[in-house]
């Protein structure tokens, strides 16, 4: 199946955006491990160290948000369209 | 909680300072604006035009809170300081700029770190909390204060060219911990692992254009304005994200978390 995947308003290094084939099973922790580690200069901005999704992003799915608790369940369907919204803490 | 006794009497000045904002809010409106206090905790970046457009618009009472004393670096965004103030406490420095901006309001510094044990007597009897900081640890101090003592509290955090600001209020909607309920850590390794890391002052730092501060900022002071003078409709459970290289926002529904750790109806703690 084919998703849609995009970054939001992150840092110039990384490409934002990639339509990314994903066999049926795949949930949508599986998807944005594959994107970060394919697609992404700057890996670690989603995962952590022991390839761990970082607690504090946000995603969406078809707009609306998905815990980041729930990822490794969430099951996708064809045609999703998922975005990742990266922490933000100063000020 | 109970509303501190008005020493302001803004029917004076309105017809003049206030003129162009009465139309929208009243004079009403404008009173309420006098008689509240609001809290801002972080006088840089984003606290620079929240206090700023919350003295100007006619804010009775404003306490601005920080440690930091004024870098060169700080001068890209933090308006409320100039070249000659490099070295001050920003508290200080801010809190001149805004009776030098409004002479009828009370503006009070708090030079120091906010924390779990001084957090009540800090912030005192402001019926308003504003999250102006740069660190997600104090942050939660901050929100869970606000959650325990029902108080309003609005978020905003900054980075890059990017921001996110969101409302939390005590008796509708979620709060701060079910929009990002996990803890600091994760948090503050993600920062750390950044290659703008400072490593002499052991403090991450991040890339910011004045701009986005300016943006996010000045939507918390609209909120709070709204908030206070009944203006217009409160955003309750929204976050709103703005992408500044691409110049738009996106809006994410928050929605509260029956196990949230703070307000969750199946929290043991009841901690609201």
């Amino acid at each position: 199946m084919k998703i849609s995947i995009s970054i939001f308003g992150t840092r110039a290094d990384c490409e934002n955006k990639a339509d990314i084939v994903i066999p049926e099973a795949a949930t949508l922790k599986d998807l944005i491990t594959e994107f970060s580690l394919k697609y992404m200069q700057d890996a670690d901005l989603i995962l952590d160290k022991d390839g761990n999704l970082r607690k504090h992003l946000i995603i969406q799915v078809n707009k609306k948000r998905v815990m980041v608790g729930k990822v490794a369940e969430y099951e996708l369907a064809d045609g999703d369209e998922v975005t990742i919204y990266p922490p933000v803490s100063g000020g | 909680m109970t509303q501190p006794t008005s020493k302001c009497d803004c029917s004076k000045s309105a017809a003049g300072r206030y003129e162009r904002q009465l139309p929208l809010f009243g004079i009403e409106g404008q009173q309420k604006l006098a008689e509240a206090s609001v809290f801002i905790a972080g006088t840089g970046g984003l606290g620079s035009p929240v206090a700023t457009y919350l003295a100007a618009a006619g804010v009775g009472k404003i306490v601005l809170l920080d440690c930091d004393s004024v870098d060169v670096t700080n001068l890209n965004r933090q308006f409320l300081h100039r070249e000659s103030d490099v070295g001050r406490k920003k508290a200080e420095s801010g809190s001149e700029k805004l009776k030098e901006m409004n002479s009828e309001i009370l503006v009070e510094s708090v030079c120091g770190l906010l924390n779990e044990e001084n957090v009540k007597e800090i912030i005192g009897d402001c019926q308003i909390i504003v999250d102006a900081l740069d660190n997600d640890k104090t942050r939660r101090i901050l929100a869970a204060f606000a959650k325990q003592t029902k108080r309003p509290y609005f978020h905003a955090a900054v980075s890059g060219f990017q921001g996110q600001f969101a409302a939390f209020y005590p008796e509708i909607g979620p709060c701060y911990f079910c929009a990002f309920p996990e803890d600091e850590d994760d948090f503050e390794e993600n920062e750390n692992t950044s290659e703008t890391r400072n490593s002499e002052k052991k403090k991450p730092v991040f890339p910011i254009v004045g701009a986005t501060a300016g943006i996010i900022g000045s939507m918390e002071a609209n909120e709070i304005i709204k908030y206070i003078t009944g203006a217009g409709k409160i955003q309750v459970g929204k976050l709103f994200i703005w992408d500044g290289l691409s110049c738009i926002f996106d809006v994410i529904d928050i929605e509260s978390d029956e196990n949230c750790s703070v307000c969750g109806k199946n929290n043991k703690n009841d901690g609201c």
